[in-house]
């Protein structure tokens, strides 16, 4: 299994996430995709050199777009599974092992993955945790997988994936981009391929800070100004399914076009967590998603058999996060340091 | 009967259903990462006694 890291003029990060394979998990086999600027792949080239873990360091122009340099990566090797995990994503590995062999079993399947823990630093001393459920999608036809999916999506990226899957998702990817529906689009098209398998365990952990990830708010409309694009997704996941065993194209029609009105309707702003009776039932009010509500508390909880387990990994985690926010080592040229 | 008082009732704060539903957790940074419970920390208190 390879475990590609895009990377892009963020030295800190990408160092701090290769000090964190080493630490817990020095068997990885990682592929770093380098798009930054010849200064800053200069840096990256030493601490590559210098990481107590596999790394192969393939370097990009900095001009080429993100899910190009990606696609290209992934033709470099032929391994059957795939995790990608940027310079800020810090993966649970005993956990996406798990999904590993559950996608060998599962040859319907095409990716599988944990809960997702997003650790946002959004000032000096202040953060916010957030947690994203994965749930079994694993239906036999594309419509009901939707459907299931996108009564409460998920990030469906942040996993192990097949790499024939992973490239079929980029191909999608480097024609189309809407920040607002991207992991619905992402979500969407990933299940109207192929199955979705849950690991009831920590997965991933991803990680924005002040610094590097300053808040951008979206223009209130963009939705509607790329309202070519929803409709482009939408047309992206019909066809998927199309190619899907049990494909329906009106209960496909029907599903897509529930889904993304409720996107839209959360975007005008009527998220679905505010329907009246939404924790009465599920897909809300369910065992998985209790189980993982109950991980995430024990995760901040002292003393929890949980955050025994993921002590460590937070420690670390944070001490870099704070090394990233207090100095200007991702953004200071190479030489300077 | 109840004279009205002019105290000013002071506006409830913003609820957050994300935080409700236990989906987000608002925490302190660094410190809700590096609790006194783990073992780096038993690790660094040790070290830190020798």
């Amino acid at each position: 299994m390879k475990i590609v890291i895009p990377t892009a003029d963020r030295p800190a990060s990408l160092q701090a996430v290769l000090d964190y394979y080493a630490r817990f998990h020095p068997r990885a086999e990682l592929v770093v995709a380098d798009g930054s600027t010849p200064e800053v792949k200069e840096r990256n080239r030493e601490s590559v050199a210098q990481a107590q873990v596999a790394v192969e360091h393939q370097e990009y122009d900095a001009d080429l777009p993100v899910f190009e340099r990606l696609l290209r990566t992934l033709h470099t090797f032929e391994r059957e599974f795939v995790i990608m995990g940027a310079d800020d994503n810090y993966p649970v590995l005993e956990t996406l092992e798990k999904a590993r062999k559950r996608l060998i079993e599962r040859p319907e399947a095409v990716c599988a993955g944990g809960h997702v823990v997003h650790l946002d630093v959004t000032a000096p001393g202040r953060a916010s945790a957030r947690l994203d459920v994965v749930r079994h999608i694993n239906a036999d036809n594309p419509a009901q997988r939707m459907r299931v999916f996108g009564s409460l999506p998920f990030p469906t990226s942040y996993g192990v994936a097949r790499r024939a899957h992973v490239i079929a998702r980029l191909e999608f990817l480097r024609t189309w981009y809407l920040r607002s529906f991207y992991e619905l689009g992402v979500g969407l098209t990933d299940v109207a391929r192929g199955q979705y398998v849950a690991i009831p365990e920590l997965g991933f952990i991803c990680t924005s800070n002040y610094v590097d990830d300053p808040p951008r708010a979206e223009e209130p409309l963009a939705y509607l100004r790329g309202a070519d694009q929803v409709l482009a997704m939408h047309d992206a996941a019909y066809e998927r399914a199309a190619q899907a065993p049990g494909f329906d194209g009106d209960q496909v029609r029907d599903v897509l076009s529930s889904v993304i009105g409720r996107r839209t309707a959360a975007l005008a702003g009527a998220p679905q967590h505010q329907v009246v009776g939404f924790a009465d039932k599920a897909p809300y009010k369910t065992p998985m998603v209790e189980n993982a509500r109950q991980l995430f508390r024990d995760l901040f909880a002292e003393g929890s058999a949980v955050r025994t387990q993921h002590a460590d990994r937070l420690a670390f985690i944070a001490d870099r996060i704070q090394q990233i926010t207090a100095t200007t080592a991702n953004h200071a040229p190479a030489g300077a340091r | 009967m109840t004279e009205p008082t002019d105290t000013p009732v002071p506006p409830a704060p913003p609820v957050d259903l994300m935080e409700q539903l236990g989906l987000r957790l608002r925490v302190s940074f660094p410190e809700f990462l590096a609790l006194d419970d783990g073992p780096q920390a038993e690790r660094k208190k040790r070290a830190d006694q020798e």
